[in-house]
């Protein structure tokens, strides 16, 4: 990989951040009427009220305001929750585990679901399972993950009582209950992105076999085994990554709302209550720190199309 | 070749059901939606109550159809800002050229960067959550997408209208996009704006799962299943019936788009 | 497959061979009865426009007949081995090694994603069990024997970064590299520059010539068979129309077609005024003229072309032609 394409997608990354934070700091700037009145409603105590503006710093004018949330962003400082009291990165912090890991394993189940299975899905073809397939992944795709969940809760904790209810299992606390506890949420997120997926892996296959590359392969006398995993495999995995790459920010999304079906305290249940609560300082962080982790994973996985693909660096 | 388009056809048809069912329930339901039968709380289905009742013995089937109009409302409404605000944004940038251009692709590159919700969230952060509001927050969503179409457009156009002046064979640049651009940025529209629509529905229902979309006492399917959570064992069809509304409902414009993916590649075969 | 020269079993024996597509009840039959004799280290051309089903024969060769085809009747025997009677594991084992093949496209004949090193020693240590070792080393020699200055350096390129004619070099290196008895060689140069199309295929030549491998060469070129082939089989529309050794084929064409042709080549060479195509084009496979699938075209033709195909008769010992003007032959 050359070392200017990694400075170019960096930099890339970092307008993207930069309209991000811009955008992020924009939306709360068009609030219509006080901001602080808005959160505290009108009747709150006029202290309270005055040391919010100095916290918010509602007096400052735009441009100053702007200069010390850039400020604030570039030093981890995202200012301080109104709701919980306590800095909005603390809050993070405590509660990314919990995100980090339902998003993780949904995201390793779809890996390792969807990929062989679109593969397998894609080598044994006949004429009347075309028609199954097609349907069954158009459905999956269109399932509500947090319906799924409300499901798989009901029938896998509160009938069968093989998972919790709910509740977080903190990785401390031992790993296979930590696991046990987000396995539900993560198959629930996984369903309809399995879907996604399978249908791309499946496409980019049969997309594939039908290349010279492929009657090259077997003319060189290679069995079908050796021609599919050795030379099909590669280039049909392309597509593949960028669709792993735009699921991501569906697998945040699915936990955002998971987390509420299953009661786990993550990012995403605070990022509702903050809504609710129309806490400003933690809405702006969580979202640009969601929004980060978003943008960092889709650099990552423009690098490993590139380390896939020796042709990017040409076009 | 002659070969039947299922995917459009079935598409159509549910979304044509939905859409009828939608439309009756404007003059008639089987019950008033919010009329609580307290003694036939978490029934089954029943010749009254088609897909029985929730938990406070209102029934299921009419508030299943009412919920087809927010649903409807917010998916087109959503569409219709994204179709808006997109082409122009994408016209602008595309006709304007230059650092115009540039800006504007940034920034929708920036917007894309969001996830979906996470733009909503903050929409509905700042306006406040509603109906509407939800149905404006989904629209913005669709804007980067549809914004690139409007663009790619234009520029078709731009080079085309270039190339045929430089040949001077009469031809008008007006015939030209009707003729040759049009179609195809208008195929992509309707390919886009299914996909909006069906993402409008899912992110609805999602939000007002989360309670911070449509507001009670609106019905609205994804309200539907937070009042039904927990209540599954005891009544799964109160929970299984909204949920299947959205499914058949996201299902029907995924299969739109593919249908009409389906019928442009069938005729890009042919030409 | 040692010893087999002591025997008179031919290299390769194609006879009445058919390749169908399409349904059973009306199959089109893009090779409908072609048959054709090769000889150890020989160069065969078959020569057609396209359409006429040469390169689905070669495809059909090797076992590896476009989707929607198969081998509807006939038999392939390489060195009096029928191969379409083999199970696949069984053809697998022949392909790459006794028997190769060159496409014609090589910009898109290579995968894309593998470096040349990796698609040369892939098959020197699938076939010859080469140590990875061996088959750096190998290919190293086989790039420089098609020519490459710097062969090691190639080994890490990626095919994107090469040119046709040195893609398609690479073909042939990978095709020649098991050193199989026969190569299958579909209109090696068609794609490239007309300026190294005559190099590309000087290197072919001589390459089989060294490791004694025969060669049959596609092509829709005259020009390009005068100067590499033994011997020669024109194709019509799925039928072998005329069979002779080359020069004879050129001092005295007697199919209508094969004359055609020959117009095409000399005409151009002479002069433009004279340039005489074919009129019409090659009739498609599922809508076959009755009779002598030329004679729409043909400028001789008369009342007796559409009544029935003719048949391959022998005029000459070697020189074989399927038209009315030559009934008897010799016979």
């Amino acid at each position: 990989m050359s070392s200017t394409y990694l400075a170019r997608r960096i930099f890339t990354l970092a307008t993207t951040l930069i309209v991000v934070a811009m955008a992020t700091f924009l939306a709360f700037e068009v609030i219509p009427g006080d901001p602080v009145l808005t959160m505290l409603g009108p009747d709150a105590d006029p202290a309270l009220i005055a040391a919010m503006r100095e916290e918010l710093g509602t007096e400052l004018p735009p441009a100053a305001r702007l200069a010390r949330w850039t400020r604030g962003v570039l030093t981890g400082d995202l200012g301080t929750s109104i709701r919980y009291a306590r800095p909005v990165s603390a809050l993070i912090l405590d509660r990314v585990a919990v995100s980090l890991s339902i998003a993780l394993l949904a995201m390793g189940a779809v890996v390792v679901i969807a990929v062989p299975l679109g593969i397998v899905l894609a080598v044994r073809r006949s004429h009347w399972s075309e028609p199954v397939i097609s349907a069954t992944i158009q459905v999956g795709m269109a399932i509500p993950s947090f319906w799924l969940g409300i499901i798989l809760i009901s029938v896998f904790s509160l009938s069968l009582g093989l998972f919790p209810t709910g509740g977080y299992v903190p990785f401390e606390a031992g790993i296979a209950a930590s696991i046990r506890s987000v396995t539900l949420p993560s198959i629930a997120i996984a369903i309809p992105l399995i879907a996604v997926v399978v249908r791309y892996t499946r496409n980019s296959m049969i997309d594939q076999f039908s290349h010279d590359y492929v009657r090259t392969a077997f003319s060189k006398g290679f069995p079908v085994r050796h021609v599919l995993y050795r030379h099909v495999l590669r280039n049909a995995s392309l597509p593949v990554i960028t669709v792993l790459g735009m699921i991501f920010a569906n697998v945040v999304v699915g936990t955002i709302i998971i987390e509420q079906v299953f009661a786990l305290p993550g990012l995403g249940l605070l990022l509702v209550t903050a809504v609710s609560a129309r806490d400003f300082p933690l809405i702006q962080g969580l979202v640009l720190y969601i929004t980060f982790f978003v943008t960092l994973f889709n650099l990552l996985v423009d690098i490993a199309y590139h380390v896939v693909d020796p042709r990017v660096e040409l076009t | 070749m002659r070969r039947r388009n299922s995917n459009l056809v079935i598409g159509l048809s549910i979304v044509g059901l939905l859409a009828l069912m939608t439309l009756v329930s404007l003059v008639y339901t089987p019950h008033d939606i919010n009329e609580m039968h307290r003694e036939h709380r978490f029934e089954g289905p029943s010749a009254r109550f088609w897909l029985g009742t929730d938990n406070f013995g209102r029934d299921v089937f009419s508030r299943v159809m009412h919920g087809g109009r927010t649903a409807f409302f917010v998916g087109s409404t959503a569409v219709a800002i994204g179709l808006v605000a997109g082409t122009m944004i994408g016209g602008i940038a595309g006709y304007a050229g230059s650092w115009i251009d540039e800006v504007f692709m940034r920034v929708m590159d920036g917007l894309l960067a969001f996830p979906g919700l996470i733009m909503a969230l903050m929409v509905i952060a700042i306006a406040g959550p509603g109906t509407f509001n939800t149905a404006l927050a989904i629209g913005i969503m669709s804007v980067p997408t549809i914004s690139r179409i409007a663009r790619s457009g234009v520029l078709q156009f731009k080079s085309m209208d270039f190339v045929q002046a430089a040949r001077t064979i009469g031809v008008r640049p007006a015939a030209i996009l009707v003729r040759h651009i049009l179609p195809n940025v208008v195929s992509s529209l309707v390919i886009a704006g299914s996909v909006a629509f069906a993402a409008a529905i899912l992110s609805e229902a999602g939000l007002s799962y989360l309670g911070l979309g449509v507001q009670p006492p609106t019905p609205s399917w994804g309200r539907m299943l937070r009042e039904a959570q927990g209540h599954f064992l005891r009544s799964p069809w109160f929970t299984l019936a909204p949920g299947f509304a959205i499914t058949l409902m996201v299902l029907g414009f995924y299969m739109i788009s593919n249908g009409v993916r389906d019928a442009l590649d069938v005729r890009g075969h042919h030409l | 497959m040692s010893g087999a020269p002591s025997t008179r079993v031919s290299l390769l024996e194609v006879r009445d061979l058919r390749t169908w597509f399409g349904p059973e009840a009306t199959p089109v039959r893009a090779v409908d009865g072609v048959s054709f004799t090769l000889e150890r280290r020989q160069t065969v051309a078959i020569v057609g426009e396209s359409g006429c089903g040469k390169s689905v024969t070669g495809l059909s060769l090797m076992g590896l007949v476009p989707a929607g085809g198969r081998i509807a009747g006939g038999a392939v025997r390489l060195d009096g081995t029928d191969l379409i009677g083999l199970d696949h594991g069984e053809m697998t084992r022949i392909r790459g090694r006794r028997l190769s093949m060159v496409f014609q496209e090589p910009m898109t004949s290579l995968n894309p994603l593998m470096t040349v090193g990796e698609q040369i020693e892939e098959m020197l240590r699938y076939h010859l069990s080469l140590s990875r070792r061996q088959a750096v080393e190998r290919s190293v020699e086989l790039l420089d024997a098609v020519g490459f200055s710097r062969p090691k350096r190639l080994l890490g390129e990626y095919p994107h970064r090469l040119s046709g004619g040195m893609r398609q070099r690479v073909m042939i290196a990978m095709a020649l590299s098991c050193e199989p008895e026969l190569l299958i060689a579909d209109e090696p140069t068609t794609a490239l520059d007309v300026t190294i199309q005559a190099q590309v295929l000087e290197l072919l030549r001589r390459l089989a010539a060294q490791v004694d491998t025969a060669v049959l060469l596609i092509t829709h070129d005259l020009a390009v068979v005068s100067e590499v082939a033994d011997h020669v089989y024109v194709m019509y529309a799925g039928l072998v129309v005329e069979s002779a050794p080359t020069r004879v084929l050129f001092s005295k064409p007697l199919h209508p077609y094969t004359q055609g042709l020959l117009a095409c080549v000399t005409s151009i060479s002479e002069s433009k005024r004279r340039l005489r195509p074919i009129r019409g084009t090659v009739p498609p496979p599922d809508a076959l003229p009755p009779g002598c699938r030329f004679a729409p075209r043909c400028p001789h033709a008369f009342a007796r072309c559409p009544s029935a195909v003719p048949g391959l008769v022998e005029v000459e010992a070697g020189h074989q032609v399927r038209c009315y003007l030559h009934p008897g032959g010799t016979a």
